[in-house]
């Protein structure tokens, strides 16, 4: 026992004189609470609140149209249905929190539409209001894609479908004024999950790992953070750039019909506002304030170059799919190998996100405790 | 040849003391059930077995496939009563049966839910089924009067060390690569992710830290088993231990095991150790003075049964624990052991001398019974012989990667069933090219869109896993009347945060590659190396 004891006490002398010697001192550490709080103050709850107040502006417009149906009332609908949509594309981003909890994609914009369902709850004798469309209709029959199926132009123009709804009982603006206080009210529920004087769930980001319920490590966040980033790379290439460039179908033609926004012709602006707000909460940017971000980490864990990479892959990403003519669905046919380039860019990027970064930063996926051993 | 043999069988059955390997049987016991009770409080039943709609069966065992319905919820409810029936050796060997074949027949239908800690758990459990751990404090002893044992062979406690030994050896010896001792990776990412932690987070954030708990890791697994084995240093290095296990189970989501090994580990404390425990404990509670040479009429716990020893002929009974404390005085021992090694045979009591084990070794038998059962029939040769092979398999079956060739943490082929522990960081991703042979037509399948998080993030850097997913496209494929197809894998991983490469060659059809082979896997790209 003494001899052991003796060992002891050598060995912690030796290491307290190693210490002295090359000046012992833990390395500043890099706030990553700083920069979950940035990423919430500046990013997040930036994108719920502008999201929230389109959200808002888009009813209003509804309710102008509906009540004075004509061409400068449609034309200010569907200005502010692009805008809640792309608000909408760049905070979806944030798909875990009240988002998850509060399931407001599967209410918000869920696509593709079922137009049938859509068609047929128009045809049907059913009260056509808030509780009709969140309880009887499906997730794929509501929110900003039914709201932009009734109108933008089809096979008819919506002008003529509007104005000859009024002179059938109004079913249509009916069905309008339902979704849009369903998906308003939604919007407003997941705003208020976010806000500091609401549900502040970006406390739960901020002080995980010490008084959160959501995140039991102050890693989890960033994790969190970063699987999304995956999921999102992953969906952009997969859902909205391969599946219309008919690379699932098993074909090589395009399916033009296959893009997110297929009657508000709004496809590339939508990926591009995806990406916009996965840039903004990596590089914790947006409206000109900055933050600590996600690159800063990276750097502070030795891997710069890890960040510069993602960083310009973001770009070349953004450029990529810049250089698309509007509208996709036209685009694939006219500009296929500038869509596939865009493809290619975003491709790439997932692959860094989903390797190099999770990587660099240890990301582990909280489901079960099987990892690591 | 024939006498060492016998010199040997008589060493290794030996009868000890079964206190701690007793002991050890209920806490081991506690932890099957904590860990069965996860299953059910995290819904792992239903999100590892009833939620995927496919499975990465081991080689030549797809038939080991999840029950359909509620049936998964009975096997883990099955295998809950095995363990509570361990823990209170209650059936014992049909408990241990049970848990045996309900566990292991549940980490075997994916190989997502691979952990080392389940490998040890199934071995140590196939283990107990020749070790008969209920023979004091269970309800077996106490029902059945001819199951009540105060010792086991010796052979039974070695048995369980050797299995304890091989998992910190292997694990040591996995550590001994470049990037970990060379480049502190991958603890240099992880300690990275845990600056937060209060005291050591700061200090993680230096890579000189991470450096030198590489190598005080590295040399932990490799030396901890013969410091354990040790009596001068074996309290010092259980406190290492449970200090190192303790850390991890900090810093790492690694659910029991550190506990396990924790558990395990104190297998190498002598096998009399509860009973010495108890009688320090009880005599510091009563401040009652250590019994005087000679003396056996000290109080004694009343669970702790006599133990019949010959002496000059005599036959006398002591209880046991007091026997050991009379037979320190009078035994050469070294100083500072924790007690005595002792034997006492054919009526004198000798001690062995320079053992560095420290146990206490009685054996009651009279001469003839032990000659009787000394005897060098064909089931003890058989028992040797299972013994060697089982021995010999567990140290060479880690190392077969190195047939294979090649970075193992790259081609993962002989990674599984290694003792390869918390050895890498690897993060991959992977889509799929199905082609249909005569039309030509191509679909790119993302997998994320068959299988659970898990699963895919498991199969992402797996190439073993990737290869069984192709086939599973090509029986889906057909399944929809789309056939024959070939597979390719567009699949790149980082390892240990290097930049990506290419893990599996695009050009390679892995429709046509068999899902098991003795031979490196040619399809799987080489790993370029530099420094991480």
């Amino acid at each position: 026992m003494r001899w052991s004891i003796g060992w002891m006490g050598f060995l912690g002398a030796l290491w307290g004189m190693v210490c002295v010697a090359i000046g012992c001192q833990p390395a500043p550490v890099f706030d990553q609470r700083k920069l979950l709080q940035d990423t919430v103050d500046i990013v997040i709850l930036p994108l719920a609140e502008a999201y929230v107040e389109k959200a808002r502006a888009l009813k209003t417009a509804g309710e102008t149209l509906c009540k004075k149906p004509d061409s400068i009332a449609l034309e200010a609908m569907r200005a502010a249905w692009r805008e809640a949509k792309l608000a909408w594309k760049r905070t979806e981003i944030v798909r875990f929190g009240p988002a998850m909890d509060l399931r407001t994609r599967s209410y918000v914009d869920w696509w593709p539409l079922q137009s049938e369902g859509v068609e047929k709850a128009l045809a049907s004798q059913d009260v056509l209001d808030v509780k009709y469309i969140e309880d009887t209709l499906g997730s794929s029959r509501r929110g900003l894609t039914a709201i932009e199926y009734l109108i933008f132009d089809r096979e008819k123009p919506a002008w003529e479908r509007l104005q000859g709804d009024t002179q059938q009982g109004g079913r249509q603006c009916a069905f309008l004024l339902a979704a849009l206080t369903s998906f308003e009210g939604r919007s407003a529920a997941y705003g208020q999950a976010w806000r500091k004087d609401g549900g502040n769930f970006g406390r739960e980001m901020v002080e995980a790992g010490r008084d959160s319920k959501a995140f039991a490590t102050l890693q989890a966040p960033v994790d969190q953070l970063i699987n999304e980033s995956v999921y999102w790379a992953e969906n952009l290439e997969q859902m909205k750039l391969a599946v219309p460039l008919g690379k699932k179908s098993g074909s090589t033609a395009p399916q033009p019909t296959q893009v997110e926004s297929l009657w508000g012709k709004l496809s590339k602006e939508a990926i591009l506002a995806n990406l916009e707000g996965l840039a903004a909460l990596y590089g914790c940017s947006y409206n000109g304030k900055t933050g600590l971000s996600l690159y800063d980490l990276l750097r502070s864990r030795g891997y710069g170059t890890v960040a510069t990479k993602v960083k310009a892959q973001f770009q070349a990403a953004q450029e990529a799919l810049s250089a698309i003519p509007p509208p996709l669905q036209q685009a694939l046919l006219s500009e296929n190998a500038k869509v596939e380039a865009a493809y290619q860019a975003v491709m790439e990027l997932r692959k860094i996100l989903a390797t190099e970064v999770s990587s660099a930063l240890g990301t582990v996926l909280n489901f079960t405790d099987n990892d690591g051993d | 040849m024939r006498g060492w043999f016998e010199r040997f069988g008589r060493h290794v059955e030996a009868p000890v003391d079964i206190s701690l390997l007793a002991i050890w049987r209920i806490v081991f016991g506690g932890l099957l059930c904590v860990s069965v009770l996860r299953f059910f409080l995290y819904d792992w039943i239903f999100q590892l077995y009833q939620q995927p709609k496919l499975f990465f069966p081991y080689e030549g065992l797809g038939w080991v496939r999840a029950w359909s319905g509620s049936w998964m919820v009975w096997q883990f409810a099955g295998m809950g009563l095995c363990a509570v029936g361990i823990m209170v050796g209650a059936w014992y060997r049909w408990s241990v049966l049970g848990f045996l074949v309900l566990f292991t027949y549940a980490e075997l239908i994916d190989k997502t839910t691979y952990l080392n800690h389940y490998y040890f758990v199934s071995l140590v459990c196939f283990l107990m089924l020749f070790v008969p751990l209920h023979g004091a404090y269970s309800l077996d002893a106490l029902r059945h009067t001819s199951v009540r044992r105060e010792s086991l062979p010796r052979w039974c406690l070695w048995l369980l060390r050797f299995q304890v030994g091989v998992v910190y050896f292997f694990a040591g010896v996995a550590k001994l690569k470049v990037d970990w001792l060379v480049y502190g990776q991958p603890l240099r990412i992880w300690l990275g992710a845990h600056t937060d932690l209060p005291l050591l987070g700061p200090w993680f954030a230096q890579s000189w830290v991470a450096l030198a708990m590489s190598w005080g890791g590295a040399i932990f697994d490799l030396t901890v088993v013969g410091f354990l084995l040790w009596s001068r240093t074996r309290l010092w290095a259980y406190g290492a231990v449970i200090v190192f296990h303790l850390l991890t189970w900090k810093l790492f989501l690694i659910g029991i095991f550190p506990w396990v090994m924790i558990l395990s580990a104190a297998l190498f404390f002598p096998p009399d150790t509860p009973r010495r425990v108890y009688v320090w404990v009880r005599r510091w509670w009563t401040k009652e003075q250590a019994p005087q040479k000679g003396s056996t009429t000290s109080a004694y716990p009343s669970f702790a049964q006599t133990v019949t020893i010959m002496e000059n002929g005599k036959t006398s009974a002591y209880p046991y624990f007091e026997q050991m404390e009379v037979g320190k005085e009078n035994a050469k021992t070294s100083e500072g052991s924790l007690s005595a090694q002792m034997e006492v045979s054919m009526g004198n009591a000798k001690t062995s001398e320079g053992s560095s084990s420290s146990e206490m070794v009685v054996d009651p038998a009279s001469s003839a019974n032990q000659e009787a059962a000394m005897r060098w029939g064909w089931r003890r040769r058989l028992a040797y012989v299972a013994v060697g092979v089982y021995a010999l398999w567990q140290m060479l079956f880690p190392l077969r990667h190195h047939l294979y060739g090649r970075d193992v943490c790259w081609t993962e082929q002989g990674y599984r069933f290694s003792w390869k522990v918390m050895l890498m960081e690897k993060t991959g991703t992977v889509t799929f090219w199905v082609s249909h042979r005569s039309s030509g037509r191509r679909w790119l399948v993302s997998p994320r869109a068959h299988l659970t998080p898990l699963q895919h993030k498991m199969m992402s850097t797996q190439p073993d896993m990737i290869l069984s997913f192709a086939h599973w496209l090509v029986g889906d494929f057909a399944r929809r009347g789309i056939g024959p197809v070939e597979v390719r894998a567009e699949a790149f991983a980082s390892l240990n945060g290097r930049p990506m490469q290419r893990l599996i060659d695009p050009t390679v059809d892995l429709a046509k590659e068999p899902l098991f082979t003795w031979t490196s896997r040619p399809w799987i790209r080489s790993f370029r190396w530099h420094a991480p």
